[in-house]
């Protein structure tokens, strides 16, 4: 019984501790730079799709009967459903270096899979894309 | 004269404190759904809590392709609460994340202020703390949210107060408010969001209540008062049913919130119930003696 007040005390010291810690009123940079975004004037049609055709929607993952959950083949529907939830963004932006959780997985399972991660200039173009409320 | 007006104080006085008594169990657990509720664990009480959300009955996500939402899990959340006294109570727990952050490590403090009584006082009070801290991978983008620049950049606070009300045996009625701060923020968006929640019970029979809960966060792109950013927020909506078997509190619900915690669903809930995007969920509680 002792044990459990002890460690009771010490979860609320820790809890204690951790409160006085720092409360911060941090923003993050804009998720893309404007001037660049403006010039590239990203659509879904002129240079997204054919990212995600390639590094998404192929045979075995976001396609149907694929695994991946979500058929993203087309703009309207899982594509678009992950993008308002802003799962799309988690998976791809935000986790983008999580072996496991980040989008593209590393180390797919599927020989179409061609990359395991998205490259700068395509990463610049998905964040252009999403600043801009993702355009079709 | 003198000692019939004091027998009659007196009188009085025993009647009040004699009519006055604890009106217990507002409600039967200390969540109602996704809301934390005035109750607290008696004194050396352990509850163990296993708490699931599925993914979206409906809309695009849901249906037949993921048996209703059955084949996804938006969040999954593992937690322990204590009772160190009646009165104050510390959990600690771990939940998969629904929103932005994932990996969560929660920690809790309950406390109760003040409890109903049948004569002279008319409810309920406790106050409720939460420090969520996200274990998630560092994320190379600067303008990830998982970029962490710094620790505290992995925190979230919540803190609410709750007044509840139970009137006759079968209907509890809570309210609260609160406050939820993160240190970072996608740029545009408010650090601290405040809300007001309300939350209620009704007895149907001796083990069975319908439970609900509403949460209306009040600033910031969460809140429907207010618009801006390039992401539709929607207030945590959730209703079910509550079955108490003697030891186990057994919850089943539907809400539209994914994630389980509050440091979670009210500054990342983005699913609609009128775009089907609402879930079938369950959170089993089991009380131990220490």
């Amino acid at each position: 019984m002792k044990k459990i007040i002890l460690l009771a005390c010490c979860l609320i010291a820790l809890q204690a501790a951790l409160y006085l810690s720092s409360c911060d009123f941090d923003e993050l940079p804009p998720l893309a730079d404007a001037a660049l975004c403006d010039s590239l004037s990203v659509t879904y049609n002129n240079s997204v799709k054919k990212i995600i055709d390639e590094s998404c929607a192929y045979s075995g993952c976001h396609v149907s009967g694929g695994t991946g959950f979500g058929i993203y083949t087309d703009y309207d529907g899982d594509l678009l459903d992950a993008l308002n939830t802003g799962t799309f963004q988690k998976w791809v932006i935000d986790q983008k270096d999580d072996p496991v959780q980040g989008m593209p997985p590393n180390q797919s399972a599927y020989p179409e899979s061609l990359k395991d991660d998205l490259t700068e200039e395509e990463l610049q173009i998905i964040k252009c894309w999403l600043r801009d409320a993702y355009p079709e | 004269m003198k000692k019939s007006l004091l027998t009659i104080i007196s009188v009085t006085w025993l009647g009040i404190v004699l009519a006055q008594a604890p009106v217990y169990q507002t409600f039967k657990d200390r969540w109602v759904i996704n809301t934390p509720s005035v109750e607290t664990l008696p004194k050396r009480k352990l509850d163990f809590r296993v708490a699931h959300r599925f993914g979206d009955i409906a809309g695009k996500s849901g249906g037949w392709t993921t048996f209703y939402g059955f084949e996804n899990a938006a969040d999954v959340s593992f937690a322990f609460e204590y009772g160190l006294n009646n009165r104050l109570t510390i959990g600690f727990g771990r939940s998969k994340g629904a929103g932005q952050l994932g990996q969560l490590l929660t920690g809790s403090l309950k406390y109760s202020i003040l409890q109903q009584q049948t004569e002279g006082t008319p409810l309920s009070l406790a106050v409720v703390g939460f420090e969520t801290i996200s274990a998630s991978k560092k994320s190379s983008d600067p303008s990830s949210l998982n970029y962490f620049e710094k620790f505290s950049h992995r925190v979230v606070y919540h803190a609410a107060l709750l007044a509840a009300k139970k009137f006759g045996n079968r209907l509890s009625v809570q309210l609260s408010g609160g406050y939820t701060h993160r240190n970072v923020v996608p740029a545009g968006e408010a650090n601290g969001i405040v809300h007001a929640a309300l939350a209620t019970r009704i007895q149907v029979t001796k083990t069975l209540g319908i439970i609900g809960d509403f949460t209306l966060p009040l600033n910031g792109h969460q809140s429907p008062f207010e618009s801006g950013g390039n992401r539709s927020y929607y207030p945590p909506l959730g209703i079910g049913f509550e079955f108490e078997t003697g030891g186990h509190v057994f919850q089943v619900n539907f809400t539209n919130s994914k994630g389980i915690m509050p440091t979670d669903y009210i500054p990342y809930t983005v699913s609609n119930w009128l775009d089907g995007q609402y879930r079938f969920g369950f959170t089993i509680s089991r009380i131990f003696n220490l």
